[in-house]
């Protein structure tokens, strides 16, 4: 059994990088030297990143233990939920109605923190980032849904 | 010496223009601002601008930059001394002794040790950038494809040398990140490579999106997992003129650390982070009372600050006169001279003078802000950090989400944003550094375009990279690195020199 997870998973995942690209490179041209196809250089690098891979791989399964830190899932998933809500919202709703989505989803990401006060916040910097951005910077974001 | 005397009067009044000097103003003050907060830094700050910087002629959307940099250097002093939490990565180190002269009551001369040896630094690597980066410049023109493909392989190996952490992990980030940069397009038989039928990669992954997410969020997703109790030593910055002994301890550091940051800075990879690093460990070997240090040693203050804020404005020779960027900041730097039609290079002293020597002398003016900005004003930035985690995880979350999408004007940067975010918090969780990465895809695309030149003009022949003397001497320091990094003795000097 491998003792040093962060290596064995991090090789395994640069392994799993470097197949993926092989397989998305392999029907594009590879050239020559003296004519590079578009898979030259982004395959030279592919093979790099598996042989690279293979050594981390390697290292973790031969290293000195190592345990991953342990992943909290509940702010991992309400910060990227937060990030998806304002994508979703954006260009749907409109930018104030994304921001305050966003705050609300990310003040999951803490126990207690799901309030009045992150509401106020909410609207505030709603308000705020609408005036900025759509009106002070003229950036073309929709306001009203 | 009489073309650095013009070329400064040049810049000076450029910077001096009434919009150069309110744009710089804002800069610096944005740069303090976000420096004195934690868990944001200069390049979600200058991405976030990236779209102002449209409208903004080249030289002022530079001095606005490059002030956000050096004046995060500033401000990540601050919260490291009063909150021993490190405003800025480049002001970690400071925590030690800043913090200590905290507890021991002499905040407020920590603090001005801090801001005055930050202006002397930034005054010495504004003189080395005016009087190295024109010469350097003229000896890059001479250089061939061929040099320069040698010269960024030559920088990226160099970097694995000031990472931290595993050489091999390094070396494979930077290889990872030359995959992300070759995404996209392919730059001559235009075929697309790498987009998995995602019209939003056509033109590769963009900038904003991938160092948002790296360096945002994921820094937010880790942050939130560990408590952040923060000792406030508000009240306590007691006098802020440093007593006749502070001096005498500290002018020698100030020095030191400034030609330290000012030498570090100009690597690849370097800049501010290791600088302050580097500076430290000076400082406490050159020092015959090394045991102060860790107890409040105001050269422990005043050797890191100095050479951050020093290495923060070297960083700029690479750019200025190879174009090539030598960290992330850079790179974003890059960006806003791409956006304004201006290819960085050995050329820019001579076509853009405005551009190369008008941000030269925004940095000493720049300074001298800060200057005033730091010291009568420190007690507005401490009440700042009265500001809970709970409001400002939030606010950088919807400004990175707003900076991915106004760059693009498309939703898909926001999805691409989110993407790297995850894989970010991956990378943190499997212990690999993030840096590298974004630094081999920056260079990736310039390196892939450098050797396809040689190899064209070569008629594929590799023997190109060896028979140009410039090139064959970049290609055996790489060769040498790379046999060093390998050599236990000087493996393990490097590990224990990072522990340290």
């Amino acid at each position: 059994m491998a003792r040093n997870r962060t290596d064995l998973f991090g090789g395994l995942l640069l392994l799993a990088i470097a197949a993926v690209g092989f397989l998305f490179l392999a029907p594009l041209p590879f050239g020559s030297a003296a004519r590079p196809g578009a898979a030259f250089l982004p395959t030279i690098v592919c093979a790099l990143l598996g042989a690279l891979g293979l050594l981390v791989t390697l290292r973790g399964v031969l290293g000195l233990p190592d345990a991953i830190e342990r992943i909290h899932l509940r702010p991992a998933a309400c910060i990227l939920g937060a990030i998806a809500v304002f994508a979703l919202l954006l260009e749907r709703a409109g930018l104030p109605a994304a921001v305050a989505g966003a705050v609300m989803t990310a003040a999951g990401a803490r126990p207690g923190l799901l309030d009045w006060r992150s509401a106020a916040f909410a609207a505030l910097l709603a308000a705020g980032c609408t005036a900025a951005f759509r009106y002070g910077l003229n950036i073309p974001f929709r306001v009203l849904p | 010496m009489e073309q650095v005397f013009d070329g400064l009067l040049l810049g000076a009044g450029v910077a001096l223009q009434p919009t150069n000097l309110l744009y710089c103003f804002l800069g610096v003050l944005l740069g303090t601002l976000v420096g004195v907060l934690p868990g944001i830094g200069p390049v979600p700050t200058i991405a976030l601008l990236l779209p102002v910087t449209y409208g903004l002629p080249p030289s002022t959307a530079l001095i606005t930059a490059a002030g956000i940099y050096y004046g995060a250097q500033y401000g990540g002093s601050t919260t490291s001394i009063l909150c021993n939490l490190p405003g800025e990565a480049s002001s970690l180190i400071t925590c030690i002794d800043g913090h200590g002269m905290a507890r021991k009551g002499e905040a407020g001369a920590a603090l001005a040790i801090a801001a005055v040896g930050s202006f002397v630094a930034g005054t010495a690597a504004t003189v080395a950038i005016a009087f190295v980066g024109p010469p350097l410049a003229k000896v890059a023109s001479a250089f061939s494809a061929a040099d320069y493909f040698s010269l960024i392989l030559l920088g990226l190996i160099g970097s694995v040398v000031l990472a931290r952490g595993s050489v091999v992990k390094a070396i494979a980030m930077i290889v990872l990140g030359a995959l992300f940069g070759m995404v996209g397009a392919d730059p001559t038989s235009v075929q697309e490579r790498l987009t998995f039928g995602i019209p939003a990669l056509q033109d590769g992954i963009g900038f904003v999106p991938i160092a948002m997410g790296l360096f945002g969020i994921a820094e937010i997703m880790v942050n939130i997992e560990r408590a952040t109790g923060r000792t406030m030593l508000g009240a306590t910055i007691g006098r802020l003129w440093p007593s006749r002994e502070h001096w005498r301890r500290s002018w020698r550091a100030i020095l030191r650390g400034s030609g330290i940051g000012t030498v570090l800075g100009v690597l690849p990879g370097g800049g501010a982070v290791l600088a302050s690093f580097a500076a430290y460990l000076a400082e406490k070997r050159v020092s015959r009372t090394p045991e102060r240090f860790g107890t409040g040693a105001v050269e422990g203050v005043a050797a890191p600050e100095s050479a951050n804020n020093a290495a923060a404005q070297s960083s700029f020779i690479p750019l200025l006169t190879l174009g090539i960027p030598a960290n992330p900041v850079m790179a974003l730097m890059l960006a806003i001279l791409l956006i304004q039609n201006i290819v960085p290079g050995p050329a820019l002293v001579t076509t853009r003078p405005d551009v190369f020597w008008g941000v030269i002398a925004s940095m000493w003016v720049g300074n001298l802000m800060l200057l005033v900005l730091n010291l009568p004003l420190i007690g507005l930035w401490v009440r700042l950090l009265g500001v809970p985690y709970r409001y400002l995880f939030p606010a950088i979350l919807v400004f990175c989400c707003i900076g991915a999408y106004s760059t693009g004007g498309n939703v898909a940067e926001i999805w691409i944003m989110l993407a790297f975010a995850a894989f970010g918090y991956a990378l943190l969780k499997l212990k690999f550094e993030p840096a590298p990465m974004l630094l081999g895809y920056v260079l990736a695309p310039l390196m892939e375009e450098h050797f396809r030149r040689a190899l064209g003009l070569s008629h594929g022949d590799f023997s190109v990279f060896v028979t140009s003397p410039i090139s064959a001497v970049f290609l055996a320091l790489c060769a040498a690195l790379i046999a060093a990094l390998a050599w236990p003795a000087w493996r393990r000097r490097r590990e224990t020199a990072f522990r340290e």
